[in-house]
């Protein structure tokens, strides 16, 4: 029955009370993130309130961060009585929007005119022939924000979220990874408007010209099919990817039809950096913190560094405390010492992108990266 | 992966996955989940010493695998991995008799025949290198060991002249790293500096942090450089033109004294400057570039 | 080779793993040093290679054909004639040395291509030259110098 109302709404994915009986039977399937995930695009889509999909929202009393069960179904084939369950921490919903973002604002501008504005206003776009969805590839070192941004670009567009990392796809059972990925295709094709993120899509769709396995070559093929599936089917799936090896993903991923547009999301900018050192001592005892003085010493520092920072600069004062008993409070010489202290993570990364933009050359799709490592004196 | 693995051979095929991406720390950390549950299981010590290989930690990777050996002495893989570690240190003696040993149990393996060629090669045996080879491709005609090495024993006969071993290699794995860098050497060879630059630029889009290949790159360009296309014959002939070119100097300028003093003086400046430039220029533009 | 022959170890007879002298080292000691620092540099690369004495008789051989072609230039006239055209003083057998001793490399160079060539296309490095180049050159230059001064003696 499922598999009914997923080929209806493929056919007219608008219709709002179509949606709604998938969310009752997905509810009836024991299925209620699901069921309400639907609902939830179904009330966007203009349907009435239901109360037994509203009651889903609210957490039962005194339960701790409960790991649901979540059955991973095969439509077809006689693997169903092998269907292997994932365990998932229960998420609350992720509400971040760009404004919880530190910093980064030209690239947020630019991200929002390229990608969500089509997105929201099709109409508009497409009098200047600019078709809205697609895929996009974020690509960066590590601890940057890829993820986050991602997260934030879906909940802009108002549209559902679908985000697919190596364990949803991948297991140990042969053929199952791609039907793995074919389900979350037809997923994300029953829930338009959706936003399909794939995190590490170097693991997932990795080089094939690298892999030594068939395995790998056939989640790259059947990756690829998809794709070229997807972008015939409708406008209004955005596809987003997060890298930190975009040499690693495979090339034909990268042609026009797939992710076609790449953007380099580079570490936090001084502004950032601040911002993130002002958020992690929110909560801490602090005195006097210059955060613009510690963001200045902090090039290329990622999130993650940074917040590496603050913590080593508490792991100081709580060692000094262990040691002489005395209460104080972080000061700028702790940070400025834990500064001094740590190497950035992203150093290594950006050697390997340096090769590649001095002595690879010529490839267009690395022009940010090239303006990034040109304006910070890295090339 | 979505399903926790049911046993050694699970855990084993997550660990390769990751190895084939080179994702090492994520390798290591199922590993140390996978060692806990089975601790003596020789696949995943193979794995394990595979990764601390990957991470060049050549003596913790030797001790795992003379650890496994001695409870699984039949194990090819280990086998296999500790001939690469002794060729890496140089003791290709030892190594040799570790490829041969295995060859002897899995006699129509192509890869190891490759693998024992590409050995003979490095040792400067060409002749048995390439015999190796051609043994090998008897059992698998498109196996990329052998048609590397062949392809290279055949540039190092043939010189830049198109060969049919490297032929053979692009068309049956056009895109291995191995197969540009065996057209890399021929094209070198035969002195097409620009087209191998070109080449080697492609490679390194799609492995920047391959070391080698920079180091590679960064040669060529500097070959490739303006600046260094008059010593386009040194580059070419080697010390065959360096030695034509001092001798035919030498002649030709004491000729030139001999019978037209008048030209003698310009000419052995322009000589004694070209010589100057071929020796200081190279090194000049690398420390530039 | 049969298959048998193939799976016979080769580099167990090697007290030290096979390699080659640095080219430029090579070159230097046949342009200084003449055939002899040519023949003694090739020598190196030899028992490097483990086949010292196979090729050594041969090398001494090239050696001294080279000397012997100087000579019979010398006994024909043909030197003192080209000596003139090239303006070299009398005495002054350098530059025919020098040329003689890169023919003696080439000819070195011929019997050893094919592990000159494996060791470009495998990408090995060559060990420094240093102290083969040194004995070669000292060696050479002496030769030389015992060569013409005997000539001159018997002119």
């Amino acid at each position: 029955m499922l598999t009914e109302f997923e080929a209806q709404l493929l056919r007219d994915p608008f219709n709002a009370g179509v949606r709604v009986e998938y969310a009752r039977a997905l509810l009836a399937a024991q299925r209620p993130e699901d069921a309400l995930a639907q609902y939830d695009l179904a009330r966007k889509q203009g349907a009435v309130v239901e109360e037994q999909f509203e009651r889903l929202r609210t957490p039962p009393p005194a339960a701790p961060a409960a790991r649901e069960p979540v059955k991973l179904s095969v439509v077809a084939g006689a693997r169903s009585a092998d269907v292997v369950s994932i365990a998932r921490p229960a998420a609350a919903p992720d509400k971040t929007r760009f404004m919880h973002i530190a910093g980064m604002d030209d690239l947020k501008k630019s991200i929002r005119l390229q990608i969500i504005e089509p997105f929201l206003n099709p109409g508009l776009f497409a009098k200047f022939r600019k078709k809205a969805g697609g895929g996009i590839l974020l690509y960066g070192p590590p601890g940057c924000g890829k993820t986050m941004l991602a997260r934030a670009v879906a909940n802009e567009c108002n549209a559902s979220f679908l985000a697919i990392g190596i364990s949803e796809i991948l297991t140990a059972w042969l053929g199952e990874s791609e039907r793995n990925l074919a389900l979350m295709f037809e997923k994300a094709r029953s829930q338009k408007p959706c936003v399909m993120f794939f995190d590490e899509l170097d693991a997932l769709a990795f080089s094939r010209s690298k892999a030594s396995s068939d395995t790998s070559r056939k989640i790259v093929n059947e990756f690829l099919s998809q794709l070229d599936g997807f972008e015939k089917a409708n406008d209004q799936v955005l596809i987003l990817a997060a890298t930190n090896m975009p040499w690693d993903v495979d090339p034909a991923m990268k042609r026009p039809g797939r992710f076609a547009r790449q953007v380099f999301v580079p570490p936090p900018d001084a502004p950032a950096r601040a911002r993130i050192i002002e958020l992690a001592l929110d909560s801490v005892p602090h005195g006097a913190v210059d955060a613009a003085a510690i963001a200045g010493v902090t090039e290329q520092f990622s999130g993650a560094d940074v917040d590496a920072l603050v913590e080593r600069a508490k792991e100081y004062v709580l060692t000094e405390y262990l040691e002489t008993r005395r209460e104080r409070d972080i000061t700028q010489d702790d940070l400025m010492r834990a500064a001094a202290d740590l190497v950035p993570s992203t150093q290594d990364w950006l050697r390997t992108a340096r090769n590649l933009v001095k002595y690879a050359g010529g490839d267009d799709s690395y022009r940010d990266l090239e303006r990034y490592l040109k304006a910070n004196k890295l090339l | 992966m979505n399903d926790q693995p049911q046993n050694a051979a699970g855990f084993a095929a997550q660990i390769f996955y990751f190895i084939e991406r080179r994702r090492l720390a994520d390798a290591r950390r199922v590993l140390h989940e996978a060692l806990a549950l089975y601790p003596q299981d020789p696949d995943l010590l193979f794995h394990s010493a595979q990764v601390d290989w990957l991470s060049d930690l050549n003596q913790q990777a030797e001790s795992t695998l003379r650890q496994l050996l001695v409870q699984s002495p039949e194990h090819a893989p280990a086998r296999g991995l500790l001939a690469s570690l002794l060729a890496e240190r140089k003791e290709f003696a030892d190594a040799e008799l570790l490829l041969i040993g295995l060859l002897r149990e899995y006699p129509e393996n192509a890869e190891l025949y490759g693998r024992y060629s590409r050995l003979m090669l490095i040792t400067l045996h060409l002749d048995k290198a390439e015999q190796l080879a051609r043994e090998g491709l008897r059992y698998d005609p498109e196996d990329h060991e052998c048609l590397l090495a062949i392809a290279l024993c055949q540039t190092a006969r043939a010189g830049g002249r198109p060969n049919e071993g490297l032929a053979k290699l692009l068309q049956a794995h056009p895109e291995s790293l191995s197969a540009v860098h065996a057209l890399v050497v021929a094209l070198v060879d035969a002195g097409r500096m620009d087209e191998a630059h070109r080449l080697s630029q492609d490679a390194l889009r799609t492995d920047p942090a391959n070391e080698h290949l920079v180091s590679l790159v960064r040669e060529l360009r500097i070959q490739n450089h303006w600046s260094m296309k008059p010593l386009w014959p040194l580059q070419k002939w080697g010390w065959g033109a360096a030695a034509v070119m001092w001798i035919g100097g030498i002649v030709v300028l004491r000729g030139l004294a001999a019978n037209a003093p008048a030209i003698a003086g310009p000419a052995t400046w322009v000589w004694l400057g070209y010589c100057i430039y071929s020796w200081v220029w190279p090194s000049l533009i690398r420390r530039l570039m | 080779m049969d298959n048998e022959e193939l799976l016979k170890p080769t580099l167990s007879g090697y007290r030290q793993p096979p390699a080659l002298y640095n080219s430029t080292g090579f070159f230097l000691s046949a342009f200084i040093g003449g055939p002899v620092g040519a023949a003694i540099y090739g020598s190196a690369n030899a028992w490097r290679l483990g086949r010292l004495s196979k090729d050594l008789p041969l090398f001494v051989g090239i050696a001294a054909f080279a000397f012997l072609v100087i000579l019979e230039l010398d006994r024909q006239g043909v030197l003192g004639q080209l000596m003139a055209i090239l303006g070299v003083r009398n005495g002054n057998f350098g530059i025919f040395l020098r040329g003689l001793g890169l023919a003696c490399a080439g000819a070195i160079y011929f019997v050893h291509r094919g592990y000159f060539r494996a060791a470009t296309v495998s990408g090995v490095t060559p060990r420094p030259g240093w102290v083969p180049g040194i004995g070669a050159l000292l060696a050479g230059v002496a030769a030389n110098i015992a060569f013409v001064r005997w000539i001159l003696q018997h002119h």
